[in-house]
């Protein structure tokens, strides 16, 4: 079971935002793709979750292809972007209950959610009076209305508080998990894989108990980027 | 866990098919069209930015032709102009609403059929565009004591309707186009009007006429149009 990324690759006219990247995620696997900015991060995760076509190569999920009509198989991937990819003018319960009512989720699921990430409290507010943490939580629950076997995760640590960050961390356990971070430390904790992509190549994929310690990987960051 | 359940996030056993019942099937595809269609008139009644600003700017062009000819026979004239303008800002604004928090791509994660989203898009703004429509008509009639040579009121809030459908079915998958540009506001009516010519002179003439050749063009354009953007729509998106 897992999710299978074969030779991707990502042409925006003259620029390519990834060049024939394997990347196999396996279950119960959290694995945290690092890289710098304009590495391809955000676009293998968006073509990941069916928001765009590569170029070349194809996605499996547990042996069957994505596809646009491949119900099934899409279920099975969440994405939490940096976009809450929710309304400013419906309410959280409101957003949730929209989003049910798409998938065929019951009504009584969405109780469930915002317990989950804890924002029941405010099911009857409107996502811009939120922090971002909040936001974040909320953008997360949209996610787990249908839980996902495969979540995909952009930068979603950054700029939370310590309690929404321990929401998220609680809900990552367990998990099969590819997250998109800028942050070192974060991934140490959380993952159990390190992928480094750069120039839309992977350049380093290991385990993160390899990983000697926080310097080390930064070190290692620094051979690998070019 | 149970047999029945494959995972416990935080806490909560879920079932191993999880909750999603989505199929394809007719039933299904129909009630997300009426869940995309639904959210759009709630957030238009609530925010009261699209419908408001769609009318206001109707009744000026009408007010416009009046100062500038103020005759009768340019009645038929401010109801066209004025419709396909305010309509366009309608379906703008429409389509804004879902570039904001990246809320389309929320839709687009879902597994459902894209072309549904599609359809809901389409009849929530055939409904916005047939208002402005409406009151475009009541407009022309106080500010240019015009009214249609077609006196049969059924038969003009057909016109507009159909025109509206047409009219919504191309401009929303164009809408869309524009917002992956830095232009949209200029590109959208120099992209949609030439597409909309033909419902424009069916809408003219049925309004002038009466002549159901008429009704055959405009029901042609729609049907042509709405298939092309149910079979385009979701390649597009990706």
């Amino acid at each position: 079971m897992g999710l299978h990324a074969d030779s991707l690759s990502k042409q925006y006219g003259p620029f390519t935002a990834l060049d024939g990247v394997d990347l196999e995620v396996g279950s119960g696997e959290r694995v945290g793709l690092l890289g710098p900015n304009g590495s391809g991060k955000t676009t293998m995760l968006r073509i990941l979750a069916g928001l765009n076509s590569p170029t070349t190569g194809e996605v499996t999920i547990d042996g069957e292809q994505y596809a646009p009509d491949a119900y099934g198989v899409r279920r099975k991937v969440g994405y939490v972007a940096h976009e809450t990819m929710l309304y400013d003018n419906l309410t959280a319960r409101e957003n949730l209950a929209f989003h049910a009512e798409l998938r065929g989720v019951p009504e009584d699921r969405i109780d469930d959610v915002l317990e989950l990430v804890d924002l029941r409290h405010r099911a009857s507010s409107l996502p811009r009076e939120f922090s971002h943490g909040m936001k974040k939580r909320l953008s997360l629950a949209r996610a787990e209305l249908d839980p996902p076997q495969i979540l995909l995760m952009d930068e979603p640590f950054s700029g939370l508080d310590q309690f929404s960050t321990e929401t998220v961390k609680e809900l990552l356990t367990d998990r099969t998990v590819l997250l998109v971070t800028h942050e070192f430390e974060v991934a140490l904790d959380v993952c159990t894989r390190i992928v480094i992509l750069d120039k839309g190549e992977v350049v380093h994929d290991v385990p993160a108990e390899s990983v000697e310690s926080l310097p080390a990987l930064r070190q290692t960051y620094r051979e690998v980027v070019r | 866990m149970s047999e029945e359940t494959a995972q416990d996030v935080g806490g909560i056993e879920i079932p191993a098919e999880g909750y999603g019942t989505y199929d394809g099937g007719p039933f299904q595809y129909l009630r997300v069209v009426w869940a995309v269609a639904r959210k759009d008139f709630i957030l238009e009644l609530r925010s009261k930015q699209a419908l408001p600003l769609s009318i206001a700017l109707s009744l000026l062009i009408v007010v416009a032709f009046a100062f500038s000819f103020g005759g009768a026979t340019e009645g038929t004239g401010a109801l066209w102009v004025a419709f396909i303008f305010a309509g366009t800002l309608g379906v703008m604004q429409s389509i804004s609403v879902e570039t904001q928090n990246s809320a389309l791509d929320g839709m687009l994660l879902v597994p459902i059929s894209r072309s549904a989203i599609y359809l809901g898009k389409v009849i929530s703004s055939t409904i916005f565009v047939t208002i402005i429509g409406v009151i475009t008509m009541g407009a022309i009639s106080v500010f240019l004591q015009a009214t249609p040579a077609v006196s049969d009121l059924a038969t003009q809030l057909m016109v507009v309707f159909l025109f509206s459908l047409g009219f919504s079915a191309v401009a929303v998958v164009v809408s869309i186009i524009a917002t992956f540009t830095s232009i949209s506001a200029l590109l959208l009516p120099v992209l949609l009007v030439p597409l909309v010519v033909p419902a424009l002179l069916a809408g003219v003439e049925l309004m002038a006429t009466g002549q159901s050749t008429w009704i055959t063009v405009l029901l042609s354009y729609d049907g042509i149009m709405l298939t092309a953007g149910l079979l385009v729509f979701g390649e597009l998106m990706r």
